[in-house]
């Protein structure tokens, strides 16, 4: 039960997205993929889902390529959640969810009983049940973004890949969504999510990958990949760590980190932010 | 929660408006033969085309009125169902079948041959023209598609072939030899039902089917492709596929279409947005009733012409259009206000 890429690099108009990428996942575990704005992290996650073939290398489910799984298989066994387009009709809620189900379903058929199960599943993890009659136009962004990922649960996969699942929840359904993920992860299912929240990621996280400029520079448990040295080479942050009253460690991006070398271009970038 | 419920109930609504659409379309076709400029006996031309006598009015009913029932009714499925399926692909409610450049392309096919004057020499070969139009502007999307390009690029190729194909129109009139050669031609662009035969029927019937099925093929990705084209991929639809059989299925039943009738505007535009507040606003569920609300429409219009008895006859594309494009303003500014 694995979920493997070896060696990945991919190139778009000679400039390479990623290079030399390998990883080996498991599931049952949640994993963060972390790195500044343009690092590779969604074209990884593409690349992962089957939908971007690599240049050079082979992603594997179970040890066969991914390439060669048919689609409709590869669409059953890994679910991707993408939110960047959004609703493009306005939808009721529960017709948004339904549309999980459709690797599940032979043509011209409608939703059996096991698919009915499985959006009302999703729908109750993730607290939008009483919205099941709502037109999309009428979510907040937030009910929005939780809906998008009933429907990437409604696939009941075995692997799960999330686009930056939390980014427009507020701090407490942030929490909620992390600990969904979490709980998701502990029955069984593989997750990886891309994550810009370092403080959520340390402390829901299994296992922390972090990119940089299209290659992985650090993997490994949110303790060992979130070093103050490595937040520092590749976020350009220091952070402030600390432990809840029940030991648990956290860490707090903090300020922009001053780093031995600092260059002429990147002090005066930190004093005279660059317009654009 | 009993969640079965509402989604029964939503469907039984589509269920119960395909029917009541289907009742309307063949109502209007029955009328669209029964009535027009000469009053005669029907059931008595009927009883003579059954049995075979060719009696004049047997023959005004298969040759002119029976024709020209069908095409309204396949001509508005045809543009109905590819409104809806353009809308659903480009996720775009303001697009309209002729988006591709397809009906553009058919247009000047058609008039190419008018000007060419091969129209007097064959009754088809008019219609003919217009398809080899739409299927050299299907052919030139279809290598771009299967070459990878985008929805966007699709758009953009689409613009570019409507452009190109109005420009040489415009040449083609332009040039033309006499004012009535320019003025046959303008009249023929503008639409019209009147005076086909049994044989444009039967010329685009089997194309339009084989068009109306490759469009009915992409129902499940078009709801897929509500959530972007990344998720629809992540669902296990193959795009290129499917970008590949709506431009066909477009092709097929628009270009033979606008190559039988001319240009009927604003119909695939609208019906779509006629039919989501009944049937919800999956793009899916919308194929269908759009189609028969398109034959519907079409049917009506064409009998109003009829009914209004104008000289010249109104032609079918213009009243289409003066309905239609009045519909579409008030359409758009609600549901501004309501958004």
């Amino acid at each position: 039960m694995s979920l493997s890429a070896a060696g990945i690099g991919l190139d778009r108009d000679g400039r390479a997205l990623l290079s030399d990428v390998s990883l080996g996942l498991e599931r049952g575990r949640l994993v963060g993929l972390v790195g500044p704005n343009g690092a590779g992290k969604t074209t990884l996650l593409r690349v992962l889902a089957g939908l971007l073939p690599p240049t050079r290398g082979e992603v594997g489910l179970d040890g066969a390529p991914l390439a060669r799984l048919p689609r409709e298989a590869r669409a059953r066994r890994i679910a991707a959640l993408f939110q960047g387009a959004g609703v493009g009709w306005p939808l009721r809620v529960r017709e948004i969810v339904a549309l999980g189900r459709l690797p599940h379903r032979r043509a011209f058929s409608g939703l059996s009983p096991a698919d009915a199960a499985a959006i009302a599943r999703a729908m109750a993890a993730t607290g939008v049940t009483a919205l099941a009659e709502r037109g999309e136009p009428t979510l907040s962004s937030g009910e929005r973004m939780r809906v998008l990922l009933a429907r990437a649960l409604a696939v009941e996969a075995e692997w799960l890949l999330a686009d930056e699942p939390i980014t427009a929840l507020d701090p407490a359904h942030q929490l909620d969504a992390m600990a969904l993920l979490r709980r998701t992860a502990r029955e069984g299912t593989g997750i990886v999510a891309v994550l810009h929240d370092l403080t959520l990621a340390a402390r829901f996280c299994d296992r922390i990958v972090v990119m940089e400029a299209g290659r992985i520079v650090a993997d490994g448990p949110p303790d060992r990949a979130l070093t103050d040295a490595r937040l520092a080479a590749t976020f350009g942050v220091s952070v402030r760590r600390g432990r809840a009253t029940d030991g648990t460690a956290y860490l707090l991006p903090w300020d922009r980190a001053i780093t031995e070398d600092v260059t002429d271009a990147t002090s005066s970038r930190r004093t005279n932010p660059r317009p654009f | 929660m009993n969640a079965p419920l509402p989604r029964d109930r939503a469907s039984a609504r589509r269920f119960q408006l395909t029917l009541s659409l289907v009742l309307a379309s063949l109502v209007l076709t029955l009328a669209s033969v029964v009535i027009g400029y000469a009053s005669f006996d029907v059931i008595a031309a009927a009883g003579d085309l059954v049995a075979g006598r060719e009696t004049l009015p047997a023959l005004v009913l298969w040759e002119l009125r029976i024709p020209r029932a069908l095409l309204g009714g396949l001509i508005g499925f045809s543009l109905g169902l590819t409104g809806a399926a353009m809308q659903g692909f480009l996720r775009n409610p303001l697009a309209d079948p002729g988006i591709l450049g397809i009906s553009s392309a058919a247009a000047l096919g058609a008039v190419i041959v008018f000007y060419g004057g091969f129209a007097a020499s064959l009754s088809l070969a008019l219609p003919l023209g217009g398809i080899a139009g739409a299927a050299m502007a299907a052919l030139l999307l279809i290598g771009l598609a299967a070459r990878g390009s985008g929805t966007l690029g699709l758009i953009l190729a689409g613009v570019g072939l409507s452009s190109l194909a109005g420009a040489l129109t415009a040449l083609a009139l332009n040039l033309s030899p006499n004012p009535y050669a320019a003025l046959e031609i303008v009249f023929w662009l503008m639409g019209s039902l009147a005076d086909r035969s049994m044989d444009h029927v039967l010329l685009c019937l089997p194309l339009m089917a084989l068009g109306w099925a490759l469009m009915f093929s992409t129902s499940a990705a078009l709801d897929a492709l509500a959530l972007g084209e990344d998720t629809a991929a992540s669902l296990g639809f193959n795009l290129v596929s499917v970008r590949l059989r709506l431009i066909a299925g477009a092709a097929l039943a628009v270009g033979s279409g606008v190559a039988v009738s001319g240009a009927i505007g604003f119909v695939g535009l609208v019906v779509p947005h006629l039919v989501r507040p009944l049937v919800g606003a999956r793009p899916g569920a919308s194929l269908l009733p759009s189609g028969l609300a398109g034959a519907v429409l079409v049917l009506a219009a064409d009998l109003g012409v009829r009914l209004l008895a104008t000289r010249p006859e109104l032609k079918l594309g213009v009243v289409t259009a003066l309905v239609g494009a009045p519909f579409l303003i008030v359409l758009l500014l609600r549901n501004r206000g309501r958004a």
